[in-house]
Order: C-alpha cells, then sequence, then structure tokens
C-alpha cells in the first residue's frame, strides 16, 4: 500500500520534472471496458487496450528484460446522499518475456499461472489487447445496485531490474500507465 | 529551545553512534538489494528514497549550523572564529580521503563493469546460441516430415473416423500429442501420451493464416516450467481444410541444456544492454554513500567542536563579564579534562576576586559610613570647625561655622584662604588672623577676636592644631572656633549682679543711721538755735533724709536685680492678668492703652507675680519715656506663633514715645543704661532677667523703632515644660 502511494508520488514527481514531451506518444490506452455477469452470477470483464511501448521498452524487451503489466480494478457502489465506498478492489500481473531461442514472445498471466507464445509482438499485442471473458470474483456485488468502476493498467518499474529502475522513474519514456477507465454499470 | 536543550543533555557518543548506525544500516540495505541474488531488490527504491531524504535532512541540517556559525562570526561572538577554523579543517580532513576513494572507487566500479563485456565473449554467446539452434532444427525438420505424414495419411479419411486413424497412426510414431481442428478452431480429434482431461492448447491465428497459405509451422516453444516443446502445424488438404497440430516435448536433458544455453545468452544480453545503467546507478549509490556520510562527518564535526569549543566559550564570556565587574559568574565544570581544570580554575579566580571585591566594598562602606558619622559629628557640633590643607585651601567647614560666621563657607571648599577674602569681604579681617595663625604656628594656638559681622558684634574664640602625617610632615591645621558673645554677656551680667548685691548689701546698712541721725539731729537742736540757722538745719536735714530715701530705694532695686529669684509656676490666663494690670493705670497717669489678645490663647505655665512685675515694669518704662509727651499711647499685641515648629506667644509690646537710640539697641537690657532721665535703669533689665527665667526671649522690636515710639517683641514658650522646671531648677540653683 504504502509502496503504491510511494510509487505514485515518485510517478507525479518525474512527470513534473520531465514534462509531457516527446515520449507522450508512448502509452497504455482503454479504450473499452465492460462488466457483465454470467447467467451463474459470476462477473467477466471484457476490455479494449491498445499498448503502445516506447522504443526504450521494447528494445528491453528484446534484450531479455521481461516487462511486467498491472492491471488494477476497482468497484465503487454508488450512493446517493453518502460517499461511495470501494466494495471491490482486485489487481493483476502479466509478463511479457522474449525467448532469443525460439525466437518467441511469452505472454505470462502471472495469478492465473497459463503461459502463451507469440511468434510475434504485434500479436501478442493485439491478443492481450482484446480481453474477453476474464473472469472477476467480485462476489460482494449487490443486486439491483448502480456502481462504478474503473481499470487501468501500467507497466510496473518495480519489477525492473534494479539498475534499470531508478533510470525509470526517471525517464517518462517508462511511464506508461494508462489513466484510469470509468464506467458505471447495474448488478 | 526544546531542541537545543534536549541536544545538550542527550549524550554526544549516544547521538553519534544511533546516527552512523542508522546510516550504516540504510547504506548496507542499500548496497545489499543491488546485488540481484538479496531478496532487498523490491526495497531498493525506497532505501534509494530514505538515503536521499536523511542527506536533504542532514543538508539541512549542516546548512543551519553554518548559517548559525556565520551569523556568529558576524556577530564576533566568542569562539566562533575557533569554530569555524575546527570545522573547516574536520570537513576538509573528511572530504580529502574519501574524495580520493570515491574518485577511484569509480574508475574501479567502470573498468570492471566495462571488463565483463568483450566481442569475444559476445560472439561466443552468439554462436552458443546458434548451435542450441542447429540442434533443435535437426529435430524439428523430422518432427515436421513426421507431421506431414500423418496429415497425408489423415488426407482422405472421413471425419468420423479421424479419432481412430489418429490413434493408429500415432502408434508408429515418437511421443507426442496430436490435435486435428477446424478453422474455427473445433478439436475433432486429439490423441497424445500426455493429454488426459485438459484440451490441448491451439495456436494463435497467425499461425493458421500462415498454414492456411500452404507453409507448415514448425517452431520450439518454451513452457512456463523452463522446457521446451516442439510446435508444428501443417494442414490437412480437404474441401473443408482441417489442421493438425503435433506437439513433442523435447527430451530433459536438451531441454536442460537449451534452457541454460538461452539463460546464459538471456542474461548476457540484459547485462550488456543494462550496462550503462548499472554504472550509473552503482556511480548513484556511490555517491549517495559518499554525501552522506559527509554530511554526516561534518554534522558530528559540528557537534562536537561546539562541545569542545563550549567551554572556551563560557570561559571567554566569563573573562568578558569578570571584567564588566559581575564577579558572580560559575561556569558548568562539564570534564575532567584540562579545559574542565581550566574552567575550575577560573571559577576559582572569580570567586576570590568576587571575595576580595566585596571586601573592598564592605571596607569602604564602613569607611563611608564613619566619614557620614563623623561628618554628622562635626555638623551637631555647636562649635564651628574650618580644616585646611598646607596650601591654605579650605577642605571642611561644618554648619556651626557657617552660623557663626554668617557665610555659606562650604560653597567656597576647596578655596584658598587667599581667595576666600576677596570673595567674603565681611570676613576679611577673620581670615587675615586665621591666615597668621596657619602659617606661623607650630603647636596649638589660640585667639579671641571681636569681630562686627553682618549680625552685629560678636566675640570669637577659636584655637588652631596643625597637622601632621605621619612623617611629620604639616599637612595643613583644624581651626575649632566658638562664638562667645553670650558667654561673655552671660559673665557680664553676674559681674553686674555680684555688684548690685554687695552694693545693696554696703550702702544699705548705713543709711537708716544717717537718716536717724539726721532726723535727731533736728529734734535736738531745732528750738535751741536761732530761727535762721533753724531754717537752715531743717532744709539741711530735710535733704539728707531724702536722698537717702533716694538712696534706699535705689539699693532696693539694685537688690531686687541682684536677688536670686524663685519662681512658683502655675497655670496663667495671660490675657486677664494683662486686663487687670492695665486696669490699676487710671487715664489720669498720662497713657492709653491698646490691648489685642488671640482669643484662642493657650494658658502659661508662669509665675504670675513675676511676670505682672514684667508687664509693670514695661508699663513704667514706657511712661518714663513718655512722661514728655501729653498723648501717650501703649499697645499690647498678645498671639500664638509658630517658629521653627515650636509653639509660643508672642507679646509685642508698643509705644508712641521717643523710641531707643540705634547705639543702645544691643545693650538696652543691661543694667544703667537708660535714655530717660527717671528710673534707676533696671527696668528692663530684670524684665529680660525675668523673661529668660521662664525660657522666654526678648529683644527690641526693630520694625518699631524709631522718633515714633519703641517696641519690644518678648515670647513665651507653651508647652515646654521642662523649659520651666529647667528655668526652676536654675534658678533655685542659683
Amino acid at each position: 500500500m504504502n509502496q503504491i502511494g510511494f510509487r505514485r508520488w515518485i510517478t507525479a514527481l518525474c512527470l513534473l520534472v520531465a514534462g509531457v514531451g516527446p515520449g507522450s506518444a508512448a502509452g497504455f490506452t482503454i479504450q473499452k471496458a465492460e462488466l457483465f455477469q454470467h447467467e451463474d452470477f459470476t462477473y467477466a470483464l471484457d476490455a479494449t487496450v491498445e499498448y503502445r511501448f516506447s522504443d526504450v521498452a521494447i528494445d528491453a524487451l528484446r534484450n531479455g528484460v521481461p516487462l511486467t503489466l498491472i492491471y488494477r480494478l476497482k468497484i465503487q457502489r454508488v450512493r446517493t446522499f453518502w460517499w461511495d465506498p470501494t466494495v471491490f478492489e482486485t489487481s493483476w500481473h502479466w509478463v511479457l518475456r522474449f525467448h532469443p531461442l525460439a525466437r518467441v514472445y511469452q505472454w505470462t498471466a502471472v495469478e492465473a499461472g497459463s503461459t502463451r507464445n507469440f511468434a510475434s509482438l504485434p500479436t501478442l499485442l493485439a491478443t492481450i489487447g482484446n480481453i474477453r471473458n476474464l473472469p472477476i470474483t467480485a462476489d460482494r456485488l449487490e443486486a439491483s445496485a448502480t456502481y462504478h468502476a474503473a481499470l487501468s493498467v501500467a507497466l510496473d518499474i518495480e519489477s525492473l531490474p534494479l539498475p534499470l529502475r531508478l533510470l525509470a522513474y526517471l525517464s517518462p519514456q517508462w511511464h506508461l500507465s494508462s489513466p484510469w477507465f470509468r464506467w458505471s454499470f447495474a448488478s | 529551545m526544546v531542541i537545543r536543550k534536549l541536544r545538550i543533555r542527550l549524550p554526544l557518543s549516544v547521538v553519534v553512534i544511533v546516527l552512523f548506525a542508522v546510516i550504516l544500516a540504510s547504506l548496507h540495505l542499500m548496497s545489499t538489494a543491488t546485488q540481484d541474488s538479496s531478496g532487498l531488490g523490491g526495497m531498493y527504491s525506497l532505501l534509494v528514497l530514505i538515503n536521499s531524504v536523511g542527506s536533504v535532512l542532514l543538508l539541512i541540517l549542516v546548512g543551519a549550523n553554518v548559517y548559525g556559525l556565520a551569523r556568529q562570526l558576524a556577530r564576533r561572538a566568542a569562539g566562533s572564529r575557533l569554530t569555524a577554523r575546527m570545522v573547516f579543517l574536520f570537513s576538509l580532513l573528511a572530504l580529502a580521503p574519501s574524495s580520493i576513494v570515491y574518485f577511484y572507487s569509480m574508475q574501479f566500479l567502470t573498468r570492471s563493469i566495462d571488463s565483463w563485456f568483450d566481442v569475444a565473449l559476445d560472439r561466443a554467446m552468439e554462436e552458443a546460441l546458434e548451435l542450441g539452434r542447429a540442434a533443435l532444427d535437426e529435430r524439428m525438420r523430422t518432427l515436421l516430415r513426421q507431421t506431414e505424414l500423418v496429415a497425408a495419411k489423415l488426407q482422405m479419411a472421413p471425419i468420423s473416423e479421424l479419432p481412430l486413424r489418429l490413434a493408429e497412426l500415432r502408434e508408429g510414431s515418437e511421443e507426442g500429442e496430436f490435435t486435428i481442428f477446424s478453422r474455427q478452431g473445433r478439436i475433432i480429434a486429439a490423441d497424445g501420451s500426455q493429454l488426459g482431461f485438459i484440451l490441448p492448447e491451439l495456436p494463435d491465428t497467425g499461425i493458421l493464416l500462415q498454414v492456411k497459405q500452404g507453409k507448415a509451422y514448425i517452431r520450439v516453444e518454451p513452457n512456463a516450467d523452463q522446457t521446451f516443446q516442439i510446435r508444428a502445424v501443417v494442414a490437412i488438404p480437404a474441401d473443408d481444410p482441417l489442421f493438425l497440430q503435433a506437439l513433442f516435448p523435447i527430451p530433459i536433458r536438451l531441454s536442460y541444456l537449451a534452457d541454460t544455453v538461452e539463460s546464459a545468452y538471456v542474461h548476457y544480453k540484459e547485462m550488456s544492454f543494462l550496462r550503462d545503467s548499472l554504472k550509473q546507478t552503482f556511480s548513484l549509490t556511490l555517491s549517495l554513500v559518499l554525501l552522506l556520510s559527509l554530511l554526516a562527518a561534518i554534522w558530528v564535526a559540528f557537534v562536537s567542536i561546539r562541545r569542545i569549543v563550549a567551554p572556551v566559550r563560557r570561559l571567554a564570556e566569563g573573562t568578558r563579564a569578570v571584567a564588566d565587574g559581575r564577579y558572580g559568574q560559575r561556569l558548568p565544570v562539564r570534564a575532567r579534562d584540562e579545559l574542565g581544570f581550566l574552567v575550575e580554575s577560573f571559577n576559582i579566580m572569580t570567586e576570590r576576586i568576587a571575595k576580595a571585591s566585596e571586601e573592598a566594598r564592605e571596607s569602604r562602606m564602613e569607611v563611608e559610613r564613619q566619614r557620614a558619622y563623623l561628618e554628622t559629628v562635626l555638623a551637631n557640633l555647636s562649635s564651628g570647625v574650618l580644616s585646611f590643607d598646607e596650601e591654605l585651601k579650605l577642605v571642611t567647614a561644618n554648619h556651626a561655622a557657617e552660623q557663626i560666621l554668617h557665610a555659606p563657607l562650604r560653597e567656597h571648599g576647596g578655596e584658598a584662604v587667599a581667595t576666600l577674602k576677596t570673595k567674603l569681604p565681611a570676613l576679611g579681617e577673620l581670615f587675615d588672623r586665621l591666615e597668621q595663625g596657619l602659617r606661623k604656628a607650630t603647636g596649638v594656638w589660640r585667639e579671641e577676636m571681636s569681630w562686627t559681622g553682618p549680625k552685629g558684634r560678636q566675640e570669637l574664640f577659636w584655637h588652631g592644631t596643625p597637622l601632621f602625617d605621619a612623617s611629620g610632615n604639616r599637612q595643613g591645621a583644624v581651626v575649632v572656633l566658638d562664638d562667645v558673645t553670650a558667654l561673655i554677656l552671660a559673665q557680664r551680667q553676674a559681674a553686674w549682679s555680684e555688684v548690685a548685691r554687695r552694693l545693696a548689701h554696703e550702702i544699705k546698712n548705713p543709711l537708716t543711721p544717717i537718716q536717724l541721725s539726721a532726723e535727731r539731729l533736728r529734734h535736738k537742736l531745732a528750738h535751741r538755735i536761732s530761727e535762721r540757722d533753724a531754717e537752715v538745719l531743717d532744709r539741711s536735714t530735710r535733704t539728707i533724709v531724702q536722698q537717702v530715701e533716694a538712696m534706699k530705694s535705689m539699693v532696693n532695686a539694685f537688690a531686687e536685680y541682684a536677688k536670686p529669684s524663685l519662681i512658683q509656676l502655675q497655670r496663667v490666663a495671660l490675657g486677664n492678668m494683662l486686663e487687670e494690670v492695665v486696669a490699676l493705670y487710671p487715664p489720669q497717669s498720662g497713657l492709653r492703652f491698646e490691648i489685642k489678645v488671640d482669643p484662642d490663647l493657650p494658658e502659661l505655665m508662669a509665675d504670675p507675680v513675676r511676670l505682672r512685675q514684667v508687664l509693670h515694669n514695661l508699663i513704667k518704662n514706657a511712661q518714663e519715656a513718655l512722661s514728655s509727651a501729653t498723648d501717650g499711647k501703649m499697645s499690647f499685641i498678645v498671639e500664638r506663633v509658630i517658629e521653627k515648629g515650636e509653639p509660643y506667644v508672642q507679646i509685642l509690646v508698643r509705644d508712641n514715645g521717643p523710641g531707643i537710640p540705634e547705639d543702645q539697641v544691643d545693650r538696652i537690657f543691661e543694667p544703667y543704661v537708660t535714655t530717660k532721665s527717671k528710673g534707676t535703669g533696671l527696668g528692663l533689665a530684670i524684665v529680660k532677667k525675668i523673661i529668660e527665667e521662664h525660657g522666654g526671649t526678648i529683644s527690641v522690636d526693630n520694625d518699631h523703632n524709631g522718633p515714633h515710639g519703641a517696641g519690644f517683641v518678648i515670647r513665651l514658650p507653651i508647652l515646654a515644660g521642662e523649659v520651666h522646671s529647667e528655668a526652676n531648677a536654675r534658678t533655685t540653683g542659683a
């Protein structure tokens, strides 16, 4: 928790220092996100994400540096005369790695424990950018209530190799987090 | 303030040890975190931040200290220069070796990181990977052929028979996992040694697109568990084309080798990619370490130097306080070293100085007290005291001297006699005589002088004593001066009383026989001699008798004056008495009286007989003075006055006679001093005697004296019971 706050603080500081310059072309954007309910009342997430990695990040990936994407999902219940309490919060990590021997790009969903290999990076990005039916274990949602949901994805600088970490904090090329994508839904 | 106190109270060593422990721990954690193998990698950024914040805090601390020191220097505060010099030296001592170490460490770091990479290693890595690929390629080709063979055999089979055919075909081939699926990703048949209930993983759309175009897909794929598998995808030609996917595991040994090669390659590649970052990170860490330890060293230098300099500073301040005359300064002794010894010595010194100065102050006060006492004695002395130095300058003059000489002598202190003579011309004659004595006398000398001062004639008597210092040198002289006018007057009066008494005694006795003899002579001879002779005899004897009578009354008056009086004090209402006395003098006597008595006049303690005599004498005196005038007037004004805080009854007696001549004013109260043809010349002398016996005074009323009349002022004390008793005692004693 503290570390997240600290990271945000550092990010804000770096953005302030570096300004929004040429590096602003790179970055992640969530174009669409939706939570829906299956018939067995479990929830799943559909989302369309556009990943634009900076050249430095792609270069690092090709040189064997694994990149970790961190997703955060937050659900708040809407109340009319009172503040909206956060009823559900989750995050998950996806790791991208390049294997030079097989010349494949590997995607690992850390929490789910699954891996997939892709012959090219664009294919990989297209695949993971089109999130379909991702199960979300939000079982605390009440029926017939309105909720606000927010989703964001960021490149986890803390997961980078140590020598790269400080520089990554100081360089806008490594700040690829998406703004929060917010939407409302009714259960 | 609190922080300052706290800092002083905490032992320095503890603060320093804690500070260095914190810094070292933080730096150690940071350097440990830079090693990949440690579990602290995740904390690295936090540690860098903590250390940076620590550096900034230390920087602020050092900055504040430097600023404070600069202000102290500007103020020229005690000990600030020493502090500045020592801090500079400390900082230089800390900076020089650490800078050298830093410089060489940086160089060493850069070189050793660079030495990890070289072209040969680079190529070896590339070629090892190539070798690995070649080894796998051979296998892949075989497996692709095998897969294509299976696909060819399946080509003609109907869809329903495909699972059965697949199982048959797989019998003859290597262990692997075969899956037949449609374009839509629907699995038609699957068979494999490792296939359980889990559905086989299908290739992504990119691969299918490639295969659909007639190009078979074969590739080594890494698994999640660091093993490899070979995936081959071929199309099964048909109207509705199907795909055959074959997944072959790579033997464990080969998989292990391939993984090792790949890991080493990836690691090497990553390292060479991170080469610059690594250098930057290490140098950053190193710089931070240097900065932190330098700042800490400087701060500790500040704190410890302040402690070292503190006693010196306190000593300087204490010395300044002593120089300003504040001897109460005690410095705390905090250390048992040489400085502590110095501070202790300083304390002993100031204590002694304080004691000495206190003693000096006390003796000065004692001298002052004695001087004040002496001055009081001198001031209250009835004799005048004048002292002169060796140059005949006036040093001291007491109050009595001023009163006797009627001159503000104390204002002229320090002036020479010669100057005094010109400044106070009235004292010229006196100072001439004094000067002679002062210059010439070698021992005690006495002198008398009749001197006419501003307040009339005065008889002065003085004796002078030359002063000598311890070695016998003349230091000046002291002159004690007395006004003996009153004494001489009293002596004169006493002499007169004695004369009167003797006269009365010696003359009165023969008078009666003379008178009787004369009468007898007339009686015996009157009818024996002729008528003419008898007439002569009668006239002569009558003259004798008359003159003897006159002599008798004169002698009685003398006796009266000389008689030792015995006054009997009692309460007297002066107004009533005045009325009674005046009533005895009818208007035919040639006098008219005017009496004004203060209605609030208190009663007096007096002898009524004697007081009555005073009034009679005064009236007679006036009568005698007015005998020539036809319209005589006399007035008595009785009132209460307060002079110098003492209450008196004042009687103003005035007449409209010829007045008292100027030259007799001073002596009018002496016996036989009279301006009149009649009277004994004792009337006023007796009045004065009685008034003085009552403790009062009588004087000529200067405001009412002249050709138009004479006046007297009589003052009698009101409440002075003691005065009456004294008067009583005196008269009784006489």
